[in-house]
């Protein structure tokens, strides 16, 4: 498996964020992980990535323990987080550059190139972060994660700020990596999207998972029959906020 | 708006009070406010009573300005003083500035501006907000100036407190007729309201000078405190007087010495302010071109300090292979490079290198080559020890970008030393240039000293300031990893109670965690000194600091290891969170 998780709970002081969570995923396999708002997905991302250490349990990415054998296990993933934090005085070019020196890419002068064009960068090379907009700043993360072949990848509201020509694009770039062989994370607010492109979904509420399935099995669960057939009618129905119609 | 003004300073107060007091149940913030509560207490009454019991003790020991004329003359001759804000002020129309008061937040430009007040009104609101805070910075310059009675020191808050004021609108106003100038640059008016002051100040200088120059010409300077009298009575001239009155006015209440005549001070003072305020508010245009620019720079992506830089291309390309460290080293180079631009500094380094050679030169104004030595001297200690506080490029910088700095496979301790590097070379840079200064003139400020003494003392400093340096800028990112919420604070640069508390613990402590690191380099030097001295004089203090200097490297090799665990452990949203 790419990314074991095993038993994860994740604390702040007396807060537990995320709760005894254990969960695989294999090499080709995009997972949709999402929530309500503090239902511990982006929690469970920083502990993934190696930002947060687990309180208890297990995190082991490409056979490596996070815990036991950090460098090794940051060498194979790559974390796009949601908020674009980018050094301000570093063009993208530079960032790029930094990157590759970091995780030793060997061919990094045409990997760049081929980035910058799919990730539509052209031109913005020399830019530094302040001259560039909030979208085009989440390209350049995006770019830094995918600068190199990590065979995970962890996505946190990778669409934000995108326009449609770049959430189109950055939806077949996901697509495109998994089925060269990543083990994808996706944690996104769009349900449509997730369930457009995942394999499987998870479903956290209050730090715990409630579902684990693809769309069609958890729409084939005898519980959740009731709730309907796409993923936002199941969503609803399992984190328990499907309101009835108001009287008429 | 004025009642909307004393709203929201009133509100803002109340909460931040309340919200201050609740965070006191954590210790990282009580330890801050008991070392703010003890400075306190210590610039009003603790000082006086240490100076008091001293002199009980020794009733003939010298008082620090019988010991050094020269800082009497400064501070006795409020025409001296008046000569320094003279220089400065000029200098501030030759700079870039840009003024605090102008610099609206994000809350004031989305809830005040689109408002029914002139922009105009806006400034003022701004003036009064800033009141308290300048008064709480004011704190800070009552513990370095002399002071006789408790009385005093509250004379000299108020009298610092006016100065502040006082300066930042006039660097408000610079900024603003600055832009004027570029909005309107055709204005007569305008013309004139830049042009006036800029002319006096520069004339006044020229004058001074002049006058200096004539006096040395009659009978030559003998030292720093004769150069200072110098400079005392030519600013009695009736032009230069002149030109001085408002800046001498500005800096009269520091030697009132009554209260009554605090209050004529004062009252000259508070004229100047108000003449500075007027002043202000009549760069109309400039007030809606400046404000408008604040909302543009707060429409852009939100970034840790707004851009005033740009790309320049840069010859050092980042190889794809070898130690980490380095990448953090061209990282932080080329952040350094492209907000200091070095071009700008040669105006000033060319004219500083002529003066220092002239006064070196010419016998007749040795006493200025005394007062250049000192200053040398001063700065290069100023620099050995607020340097890694002030230069903040490393850790404490990227703090915010930890998320992104533990994602990336390299070792903890490997990234602290990375990120170290780079400015300790850069102050170590800075303090041996001064130090070089103040070595090649220290024959003026220590002339009873042997030459070998003075020259091996020197350079065995100079060889030791990158270790010291190095420890420094260690002790301070161990604050970053080890207390990160106080790091975080003195980013905001908060000015509640236990921020500045934490502040001068940090300000006192990274010195003196430097100096424990630096024992093993004494014992060496003594070794050596006691071995070797007999044959290799003073010059046995070299090889003692070289060895000094690899020991202290050693030393915070170890201490960037064993920081490497709480980088790992270090959470900064928990922290954000808590808040």
């Amino acid at each position: 498996m790419s990314i074991s998780v095993q038993r994860l709970r994740r604390s702040y002081g007396s807060f537990t964020a995320v709760h005894d969570l254990s969960f695989e995923v294999a090499a080709g396999e995009i997972v949709g992980l999402i929530g309500p708002n503090g239902a511990g997905k982006t929690t469970t991302l920083r502990t993934l990535a190696g930002i947060l250490t687990p309180s208890a349990g297990r995190v082991v990415i490409g056979g490596y323990d996070m815990v036991e054998a950090p460098l090794d296990a940051k060498r194979r993933l790559a974390f796009m987080p949601d908020e674009p934090h980018l050094f301000e005085y570093l063009t993208v070019e530079e960032h790029l550059r930094l990157i590759a020196r970091l995780y030793t890419v060997p061919d990094f002068e045409t990997r760049a190139r081929a980035l910058i064009e799919e990730l539509e960068l052209g031109g913005k090379e020399q830019s530094l972060p302040g001259e560039l907009s909030r979208g085009m700043r989440q390209k350049v993360v995006i770019a830094c994660g995918l600068v190199r072949d990590a065979s995970v990848l962890l996505f946190d509201e990778p669409l934000t700020g995108l326009d449609p020509v770049g959430i189109l694009r950055m939806r077949d770039t996901i697509v495109r990596r998994a089925k060269a062989g990543a083990a994808i994370v996706l944690s996104s607010h769009l349900l449509h999207l997730v369930e457009e492109v995942c394999t499987r979904v998870i479903i956290m509420d209050h730090g715990r998972k409630v579902a684990d399935d693809t769309v069609e099995a958890l729409a084939s669960r005898a519980d959740l029959a009731p709730a309907g057939s796409n993923l936002e009618q199941i969503f609803m129905h399992v984190t328990g906020r499907a309101s009835n119609p108001p009287d008429a | 708006m004025l009642r909307a003004t004393f709203y929201i300073m009133a509100c803002s107060a109340k909460n931040r009070a309340r919200r201050q007091l609740a965070r006191l149940r954590e210790p990282r913030y009580l330890v801050g406010a008991l070392a703010g509560i003890a400075f306190f207490y210590y610039t009003i009454f603790g000082r006086q009573r240490l100076i008091r019991a001293a002199a009980a003790e020794n009733p003939n020991r010298r008082s620090f300005t019988d010991r050094f004329p020269v800082v009497a003359l400064v501070t006795t001759n409020p025409a001296v003083s008046g000569v320094a804000l003279l220089g400065m002020a000029a200098v501030s129309w030759l700079l870039p500035m840009s003024s605090s008061l102008l610099n609206f937040s994000r809350v004031e430009t989305e809830m005040l501006f689109p408002a029914p007040v002139m922009r105009r009104q806006l400034l003022v609101y701004r003036l009064l907000r800033s009141q308290l805070a300048v008064l709480i910075g004011t704190w800070l310059f009552a513990l370095i100036y002399p002071i006789t009675s408790v009385e005093a020191r509250v004379r000299s808050l108020f009298a610092v407190w006016l100065l502040l004021l006082s300066s930042d609108v006039y660097v408000a106003g610079v900024t603003l007729w600055q832009t004027e100038a570029r909005v309107r640059p055709r204005s007569i008016a305008v013309r004139l309201a830049k042009g006036i002051p800029l002319g006096l100040f520069i004339g006044g200088l020229a004058a001074l000078v002049f006058a200096v120059l004539t006096r040395a010409a009659e009978a030559p300077i003998a030292n720093a405190a004769d150069a200072l009298a110098v400079i005392a009575h030519a600013s009695q001239r009736r032009f230069i007087g002149l030109v001085l009155m408002p800046f001498v006015a500005l800096v009269r209440p520091m030697f009132a010495e009554s209260w009554r005549e605090f209050a004529v001070a004062a009252s000259g003072a508070l004229v100047v302010y108000v003449a500075l305020v007027c002043w202000v508010l009549l760069a109309e245009q400039a007030v809606d071109s400046v404000t408008e620019g604040t909302v543009e720079r707060l429409a852009q992506p939100k970034t840790a300090s707004p851009a005033r830089y740009r790309a320049r291309p840069m010859r050092w390309v980042l190889s794809t292979t070898g130690r980490a460290e380095t990448a953090f080293v061209w990282k932080n180079v080329l952040q350094t490079l492209r907000v200091v631009d070095w071009r700008a500094w040669l105006p000033w380094l060319a004219p500083l290198a002529t003066v220092t050679l002239v006064v070196t030169l010419i016998p007749r104004i040795r006493g200025l080559a005394q007062a250049a030595s000192i200053v040398a001297t001063f700065f290069t200690a100023f620099l050995a020890v607020m340097g890694p506080q002030i230069l903040r490029d490393d850790l404490r910088r990227d703090l915010l970008h930890l998320d992104v700095l533990k994602t990336w496979p390299v070792r903890a301790a490997a990234i602290i030393r990375g990120e170290i590097l780079w400015p300790a070379c850069m102050v170590t840079l800075l303090t041996w240039g001064s130090g070089t200064l103040a070595l090649v003139l220290s024959a003026e400020s220590f002339p009873g000293t042997d030459a070998h003494v003075r020259i091996a003392v020197g350079l065995s400093g100079l060889i030791l300031v990158p270790g010291i340096i190095l420890a420094q800028f260690t002790v301070q990112n161990a604050a970053a990893l080890l207390l990160p919420a106080w790091v975080l604070e003195a980013t905001d640069r908060r000015r509640s109670l236990d921020a500045i508390g934490q502040r001068l613990i940090m300000l006192v402590g990274t010195p003196l965690v430097a100096i424990v690191s630096l024992l093993p380099t004494g014992i060496i030097g003594g070794v050596c000194w006691v071995l070797f001295h007999q044959w290799l004089g003073p010059w046995v203090l070299i090889p003692a600091a070289v060895i000094g200097l690899i020991l202290m490297c050693v030393e915070v090799l170890t201490a960037t290891e064993l920081l490497g665990p709480a980088f790992d452990r270090l959470d900064i949203t928990s922290i954000e969170r808590a808040e």
